[in-house]
């Protein structure tokens, strides 16, 4: 089989389409789990006593199943109990639950880098304590965990290919459905390989300049 | 019952620690200690380490609970009721009204590394005391220009040198419009050469703000210089206390003379 260069430009608009689609779920995905994930950690740390350790629990066992399962189960299991989203939604949500039980771990890691000493300066000038925690704590959390957000934003774009299964049409649902017509697996494959790493690479290189701004000014 | 010597320059106490013994376990840090501070005084106290110096400061600043006792500021004391076990208790809320009063240098400065110069000396009056923002960003450069780093105000806390942040940090405390002062060893985390450039500002804020200060310090020369009155801790206690040249020159306690002696003959 040799590479076809004619067949590999007929299926390009169709690649892009799957690749809006990857972006779209990866970026909603991922704002889901930034607010899970810093929500999660905060009642972990400091919510009513009650909710903690079910929030942890819950956070375990998140982590310690297949993401697959878990889109697997909010596609086919939930509608028959009356909850029926649409594949994308469903996609997003598995994707912001599932990765938003890791950032809770990423955020409670950088909360508790915070040296006691700032919460003690900010309790000495009276801070309230939702100001400590905007004005204080937060910004120097955001600076000690950008870089293992930025390695799960990565990971969530990658393992997003996992919703062709569940039948939202990314990119690699895009990739099967062209080589499904035509038999054809070499150009679809590693068109969408090529894709992934043209979109991840350069994403993982802007992270690493943030966090090199961000150091200077810290 | 105060002891021979009394430096205070009114008999209307403002500060006031009643009995305040603090223990970490089994270990003692303050036993029973009084203190009764003027309005305006400046009280230099010194000691060895681990004397309780530091948890006296931060007894004040309410940063710690006493396990027995009271810190009275004005009329108000800082720890009203009493918990279950005895232990004096206070709401969060009243603890942030009394800590507004109360100012604090750390010895490690402590300055919000991810706010500059500036942004950490008006955030406070701009939260906190709710001024606009026009008004905390002049009392900022103000204050910062009090300290000598009017060219400084963009900065950010780890582009200056320690006593610049140290410095930034008192301007921050000052921004809060304190009616008391605690200046924890302020200049034992500083360079030699920085040293000085902090003691100027803090002898100016002595000499002209009239602000009650609490000052722990080893500079024996700084502490002669500025304060009403030394207070030497020893053992969680207050071992002697008077007016500096009486207490500095002539000390009565084995364990002042003991300290001054070591201190003072490096």
């Amino acid at each position: 089989m040799s590479w076809d260069w004619r067949y590999a430009w007929e299926i390009v608009p169709a690649l892009l389409t799957g690749l809006r689609t990857t972006l779209v779920a990866t970026s909603l995905g991922f704002a889901l789990a930034l607010v899970v994930g810093l929500g999660w950690a905060l009642l972990r740390r400091s919510g009513p006593p009650l909710l903690r350790l079910p929030a942890t629990a819950l956070a375990l066992f998140v982590r310690g199943t297949p993401l697959l399962v878990q889109l697997f189960f909010l596609f086919y299991v939930l509608p028959g109990y009356g909850l029926t989203l649409s594949a994308l939604a469903t996609g997003v949500l598995g994707l912001g639950l599932h990765f938003g039980a890791y950032l809770s771990e990423v955020f409670r890691a950088g909360i508790e880098s915070v040296p006691r000493a700032q919460w003690e300066a900010a309790g000495a000038l009276s801070y309230t304590r939702r100001r400590t925690w905007t004005a204080v704590v937060l910004p120097q959390t955001v600076r000690h965990v950008l870089p293992g957000l930025g390695n799960y934003l990565i990971s969530m774009f990658k393992d997003s290919a996992l919703l062709s299964i569940i039948t939202v049409t990314e990119l690699v649902f895009a990739a099967r459905s062209a080589a499904g017509q035509t038999f054809r697996y070499l150009e679809p494959v590693t068109m969408t390989g090529a894709i992934f790493f043209l979109v991840s690479y350069p994403t993982s290189l802007g992270v690493r300049a943030l966090q090199s701004r961000l150091d200077l000014a810290s | 019952m105060r002891p021979e010597g009394w430096g205070g320059s009114t008999t209307d106490p403002f500060l006031v620690l009643r009995g305040i013994t603090k223990t970490y376990g089994s270990e003692i840090v303050l036993r029973g200690l009084d203190l009764e501070v003027a309005r305006g005084e400046r009280v230099a106290i010194i000691g060895r380490s681990g004397s309780g110096k530091t948890t006296l400061l931060r007894l004040v600043m309410a940063l710690e609970r006493p396990t027995s006792g009271n810190v009275i500021l004005g009329s108000t004391p800082t720890w009203p009721e009493h918990d279950r076990r005895g232990q004096p208790t206070a709401s969060e809320r009243h603890l942030r009204h009394v800590r507004t009063n109360i100012g604090m240098v750390f010895q490690q400065f402590n300055l919000f590394p991810t706010m500059t110069a500036r942004q950490n000396v008006a955030e406070g009056p701009r939260h906190v005391l709710r001024l606009s923002r026009n008004e905390a960003e002049k009392r900022a450069c103000d204050l910062l220009e009090r300290v000598g780093l009017s060219k400084k105000l963009d900065r950010y806390p780890s582009e200056l040198s320690g006593g610049e942040q140290q410095r930034v940090a008192i301007a921050r405390a000052l921004a809060m419009g304190p009616e008391v002062m605690l200046f924890d060893e302020i200049t034992s985390a500083l360079d030699p050469e920085l040293v000085g450039e902090v003691l100027d500002v803090l002898r100016e804020l002595a000499v002209d703000s009239g602000v009650t200060m609490l000052i722990v310090t080893h500079e024996i020369a700084f502490a002669r210089e500025v304060a009403d009155r030394v207070v030497f801790l020893a053992d969680g206690e207050i071992a002697e206390q008077g007016p500096p040249r009486r207490l500095l020159d002539d000390p009565t306690d084995m364990r002042t003379k003991a300290f001054l002696d070591a201190v003072l003959r490096r």
